[in-house]
């Protein structure tokens, strides 16, 4: 007998149990993981006003693909695995290359008396800039882990990378971002 | 090392400020017209059910493998820079992400609720046209078809070109080395473009700028819509 979901926390905990077959609706899974997803594919250089269309794109995947998710990693990773790819390929097409940056949109104009919001974005702005200094790669992980608050384990096994080089490197960049961020206030 | 390490945001000694920006990284997402405007692509796809239950191993194993080795690579050199230049999402209460409380949440589904549906038939014309996954990248655990015989021996693609990366500094040689080998084991991997950048990059460090204009000449023919394109013409 098939059991329904009522959140994608519980797919994850129904999958893992191996309870009966789980069912859900894209629309559950999208309404819990299309900020994991946003965020994923933005930082993997899909911009802003493309971001909608790329989402899309995954969720498309995700529902032509199901057959395919095997329980044996969290729905999140496979996600972040179809996010990875929708995003290189977008990286490829062409109207990405001839597209100017300043073709994007400007970000949203703050309001007088938005001063939360305004904090909000320059300390966002300048996470952004510290993580920037560090090597893609390493910084992913401090961003999974840190961030997204994925496992360790999980971390190591989408990066591809050994767990301790996951624990070593998340050490590293945190120890930067620390560092950076008391000697820049 | 099976105990997991302490989260910077969970330190109470943490600076507010940083824990304050750490929190507002997690929470970033989608505004509630974004969230609306993806959901309306998907159109009937969104309400139909789907089967999560976990798919035996000889269904997919290959599929559900290959997802560790394709993450690490596309993760390694494509989006460099992309980090700082890439927009924030409007800064809208509420949008927040998975980690977010189920209140937050709830903003999110109830955009989605709201959203219109277009027909059926339209939804499923955008899911028939949906490209397929792109091919997964390689790793010691997951070799793919993109991967030389005997590249599923050694440093992933990712590993390779961090390395490369890496190296380009300070030691050229090594990098266009890395690149080499690269390009032996993975000769249509999914970096196969960063992995001519670096290259060209190294021999032009090198001072081997002829073979660096000629390399680049070939990128620009192979890869005429690639991102890389202008750095690549910048650097000759």
């Amino acid at each position: 007998m098939a059991v329904v979901a009522r959140s994608p926390f519980d797919l994850v905990e129904l999958s893992a149990s191996g309870r009966g077959s789980v069912s859900s609706t894209l629309r559950d899974v999208m309404g819990e993981h299309l900020p994991f997803v946003w965020r994923t594919l933005r930082r993997h250089g899909v911009r802003e006003p493309d971001l909608p269309d790329q989402c899309q794109e995954v969720f498309l995947v995700v529902h032509r693909k199901l057959d395919e998710f095997r329980g044996d990693s969290s729905l999140r990773t496979w996600l972040y695995g179809i996010a990875l790819r929708v995003a290189a390929g977008y990286r490829r097409k062409a109207h990405v290359t001839r597209e100017s940056p300043e073709a994007a949109p400007p970000d949203s104009v703050l309001e007088a008396g938005q001063e939360q919001d305004l904090e909000r974005k320059r300390a966002l702005d300048r996470l952004r800039v510290l993580l920037a200094e560090v090597e893609p790669a390493r910084r992913e992980v401090f961003v999974l882990f840190e961030l997204e608050e994925l496992s360790m384990s999980e971390v190591a096994k989408v990066v591809g990378c050994p767990l301790r080089t996951a624990y070593a490197w998340y050490d590293s960049v945190r120890a930067h971002v620390q560092r950076r961020w008391e000697a820049t206030p | 090392m099976s105990q997991e390490p302490r989260r910077l945001l969970e330190e109470t000694a943490s600076p507010p400020s940083l824990q304050a920006a750490l929190k507002a990284a997690r929470q970033e997402g989608p505004s509630a017209d974004q969230a609306r405007a993806v959901s309306l692509g998907l159109g009937g796809l969104l309400d139909r059910p789907i089967d999560l239950t976990p798919k035996p191993a000889a269904a997919s194993g290959a599929a559900a493998a290959k997802i560790g080795g394709l993450v690490a690579v596309v993760v390694a050199l494509g989006a460099t820079g992309a980090y700082v230049a890439s927009r924030s999402a409007p800064a809208v209460p509420g949008t927040l992400g998975a980690g977010a409380p189920a209140a937050a949440r709830e903003v999110a589904n109830a955009a989605l609720n709201r959203a219109s549906k277009p027909e059926p038939s339209a939804a499923a014309e955008v899911a028939a046209e949906a490209p397929a996954v792109l091919p997964a990248a390689s790793s010691p655990r997951a070799p793919t078809s993109a991967a030389a015989p005997g590249a599923s021996s050694g440093p992933s693609e990712l590993v390779l070109l961090e390395r490369a990366r890496a190296a380009l500094a300070n030691e050229p040689a090594r990098a266009l080395a890395l690149t080499n080998e690269h390009r032996r084991r993975f000769p249509h991997g999914a970096l196969a473009e960063e992995r001519e950048v670096i290259a060209i990059r190294a021999l032009e460090k090198l001072g081997r700028g002829k073979e660096a204009a000629q390399r680049g000449s070939a990128f620009e023919q192979q890869n005429p819509d690639s991102i890389h394109r202008r750095t690549v013409t910048e650097k000759k």
